[in-house]
């Protein structure tokens, strides 16, 4: 079962539309995982609905209604949305980063970071974040490293230790300026996260520091 | 379902949630059985000014029209009715419009993406399902991703319900369903009962589209007091909800 969940002031943020795109990829992603954060979502979309009934009307231009109606009597409502031809069946990684992805885990191009840590980097339309899968070998560490901004870490598969805490498939992890931290792989298999950042990571060491321009982390 | 659901509830909303409850039902009943004969929204409202970052809503505004405007968007899917359409074109179109402007979009742009999300509730309304949703949480999904879309130029990703890998939610027995219909009802309740200090900060992240430190140098407070406003009000929210679900579970 889940136990580190998305925080409220991220959930507020995807809600209200105001989150960048890579952090809602997570979002949406832990979302898929997690039935309790899903009625969490539900609870401040109504919220959304409530301060939009709220809100003091500001009156459209005289034309707008005659252009609406001829656009819908051109369009007639559609049916209920259309299934994908060739329907999914199983999946690792779930759906809306499966597609960003472009394929399940096992159709990848990973990339090296470090040795027996890899990545596939994930492109979005708006770059206030950016998202990036990473695989850690089974037991491997990352430099220990501080944070410029805020990390959030899906866990996907295997589990991933950090500071006092064990996180599994669906699991987040925030951090924020003041954390720093050496997450490392669980010993039973690799680890895969979906990993957002808004600022490059702060390394300790020398040499981690050193490589860090040619890695883009 | 119920198993994963956050137990934690304050015990002040329980006590106000319980006396108010009989007396919503009642409204609620005798709304729905005069087809909310409601007086004209405006009538109610109070002047804005520019520190008042309160809704306008005051407790003394008629109920919520949720079930009138969930029939006239199955009018629509069911028969393309127009007149059904006018219904929800007066009441949203100058709310979506609203919305956008406090966004920050301009004049042209708030009436475009307002032009747009109309087409979209006629178009979709077969999408809309009442057990998940009221009305005006559905029309405010439909404005708000087109706002992303067009003024903001970013993507909201978002999952798929029939995705292979979702972990389900579990066994929803049908009287929950029905009352999630009624979701909106019970938040109501709860905004009304939030401190003016917790519904503004809520109101400027939703509507201003500010973030936390922009709220915090606009309200004067430390952003930690913007983060704790956020975080009670929100679970206010969330404990109103998870109470509505245990009540109807039970």
């Amino acid at each position: 079962m889940i136990k580190f969940h998305v925080s409220h002031d991220i959930l507020l943020g995807y809600a209200a539309g105001t989150l960048d795109e890579a952090s809602s990829l997570l979002v949406a992603t832990h979302l898929a995982l997690c039935p309790h954060c899903r009625s969490r979502n539900a609870a401040a979309d109504s919220l959304g609905g409530y301060l939009l009934e709220s809100i003091e009307a500001e009156p459209v231009s005289p034309v707008m209604k005659d252009a609406v109606l001829s656009r819908i009597r051109s369009a007639p409502p559609a049916a209920v949305a259309m299934h994908p031809a060739v329907p999914v069946t199983s999946a690792v990684i779930p759906d809306p980063l499966r597609s960003y992805l472009g394929h399940d885990l096992d159709g990848l191009q990973w990339k090296t970071l470090a040795p027996r840590v890899h990545q596939v980097l994930i492109p979005t339309r708006d770059n206030r974040a950016k998202a990036r899968l990473l695989r850690f070998k089974s037991g491997q560490s990352v430099p220990s490293h501080g944070h410029n901004g805020r990390e959030l870490t899906l866990v996907l598969t295997g589990s991933l230790c950090d500071r006092d805490s064990v996180m599994y498939r669906g699991d987040i992890a925030e951090t924020d300026e003041r954390t720093e931290h050496q997450p490392f792989a669980g010993p039973d298999e690799d680890c895969v996260c979906l990993a957002v950042t808004d600022a490059p990571l702060r390394f300790k060491g020398i040499l981690a520091r050193a490589l860090q321009p040619f890695f883009g982390i | 379902m119920m198993a994963v659901r956050h137990t934690a509830v304050f015990l002040s909303d329980l006590l106000w949630n319980s006396a108010n409850d009989i007396l919503a039902k009642l409204i609620f009943k005798i709304a729905f059985a005069t087809r909310f004969q409601h007086i004209p929204f405006g009538a109610t409202r109070r002047p804005r000014h520019s520190e008042d970052l309160m809704v306008a809503k005051t407790p003394g505004d008629p109920p919520s029209r949720a079930a009138e405007f969930a029939e006239c968007i199955a009018l629509i899917a069911r028969d393309g009715n127009e007149a059904a359409f006018d219904v929800l074109f007066r009441y949203f179109a100058p709310r979506i419009k609203s919305y956008c402007l406090r966004l920050g979009c301009d004049a042209s742009t708030a009436e475009e993406i307002t032009q747009d999300a109309m087409v979209a509730i006629w178009r979709n309304a077969a999408q809309f399902d009442r057990s998940k949703a009221s009305p005006s949480t559905w029309i405010f999904a439909i404005a708000r991703n087109l706002s992303i879309d067009r003024f903001r130029k970013s993507c909201r990703p978002q999952f798929d319900p029939d995705d292979p890998a979702l972990v389900p939610d579990g066994e929803v027995p049908p009287d929950l369903l029905i009352e999630r219909a009624h979701t909106d009802q019970g938040l109501r309740k709860i905004m009304e009962s939030l401190s003016a200090n917790e519904r503004s900060v809520l109101l400027l992240s939703f509507f201003e589209n500010l973030s936390h430190s922009e709220i915090s140098r606009r309200l004067d407070i430390p952003i930690g007091t913007v983060k704790s406003r956020i975080r009670l009000a929100f679970g206010k929210i969330r404990s109103a909800l998870d109470e509505q679900d245990r009540t109807s579970s039970s």
